[in-house]
């Protein structure tokens, strides 16, 4: 199990498994995310993250600059 | 701070499996589950990468409880008639006690989740059960036969009576509930006819 901490999860309209290839190109070689999924099963598209290092903002930064929207799920 | 609070999450699993067993696999989702349980979407994102992340760990976890409980007490080299009672005690509990979980388990057989949930758990639980019957075989208490053939007649019909019992009734639509004296008498017929 991960730290809890360390994990981050966002509402995000990567919609189709051809979104989600276009965000694996920016987020599978960034080399501070450990892990990363998206649940294109869900309404919010839920993008969940885990690296100890990262910040929300900055992967909303790369989500958005991949042309999807990206918010952080309280 | 985010701390991991025991009884939410046995809440997140109770309902986890109350609402797979409602809507089935294609109706469930993780929103749904976050309404029930009064917490917040994210919170089980934490937890859980996705949909099926969370339907195969819950199951796994599942069944691993259901193993534990039909082993208790439970020791292959017991004497037949002393093991098979002890099973027969064990399964009948489980499932009494457990009914949305039987239900979950019927669900994961016809499912796409079948594979990857019961390969990762019932490879110690059918050793001990074989041992078991082996043992039982060697000491000349049972006679040898296929294993298939052995556990239709072992367990089947307690299962056949728990179906019964779970749909309120039995052969031609009569009403049924099952009782500890039937389910006990059923098996001093299984134990019969296995027996040599």
């Amino acid at each position: 199990m991960n730290d809890i901490s360390n994990i981050f999860v966002f509402r995000t309209n990567i919609n189709t498994p051809n979104d989600k290839l276009l965000i694996k190109e920016v987020l599978s070689d960034h080399e501070e995310i450990e892990e990363w999924s998206v649940d294109l099963q869900d309404c919010d598209k839920v993008l969940r993250i885990v690296s100890p290092t990262i910040t929300p903002g900055r992967i909303i930064a790369l989500v958005n600059e991949t042309g999807y929207d990206c918010h952080e799920l309280e | 701070m985010r701390t991991r609070d025991a009884d939410k999450e046995q809440l997140v699993k109770q309902k986890a499996i109350e609402l797979l067993v409602a809507d089935g696999f294609e109706g469930f989702s993780i929103n749904k589950l976050a309404k029930a349980c009064g917490i917040s979407v994210a919170t089980l994102y934490i937890y859980y990468k996705d949909k099926d992340d969370l339907i195969i760990s819950i199951a796994i976890e599942e069944s691993k409880r259901m193993s534990e409980a039909t082993l208790k007490n439970f020791d292959p080299d017991m004497s037949f008639e002393a093991g098979l009672r002890n099973q027969w005690k064990n399964r009948y509990k489980y499932m009494m006690d457990n009914p949305q979980s039987m239900l979950l388990f019927e669900q994961l057989r016809s499912s796409t989740y079948h594979d990857k949930v019961f390969s990762s758990i019932t490879h110690d639980f059918k050793e001990v059960m074989e041992k078991f019957m082996k043992n039982a075989v060697a000491r000349g208490e049972v006679m040898k036969m296929p294993l298939e053939a052995y556990w239709s007649v072992a367990y089947a019909p307690l299962y056949s009576l728990m179906r019964f019992h779970n749909q309120g009734s039995s052969i031609g639509g009569k009403a049924f509930a099952i009782s500890d004296k039937l389910v006990w008498q059923t098996f001093e017929l299984v134990l019969k006819a296995l027996r040599t």
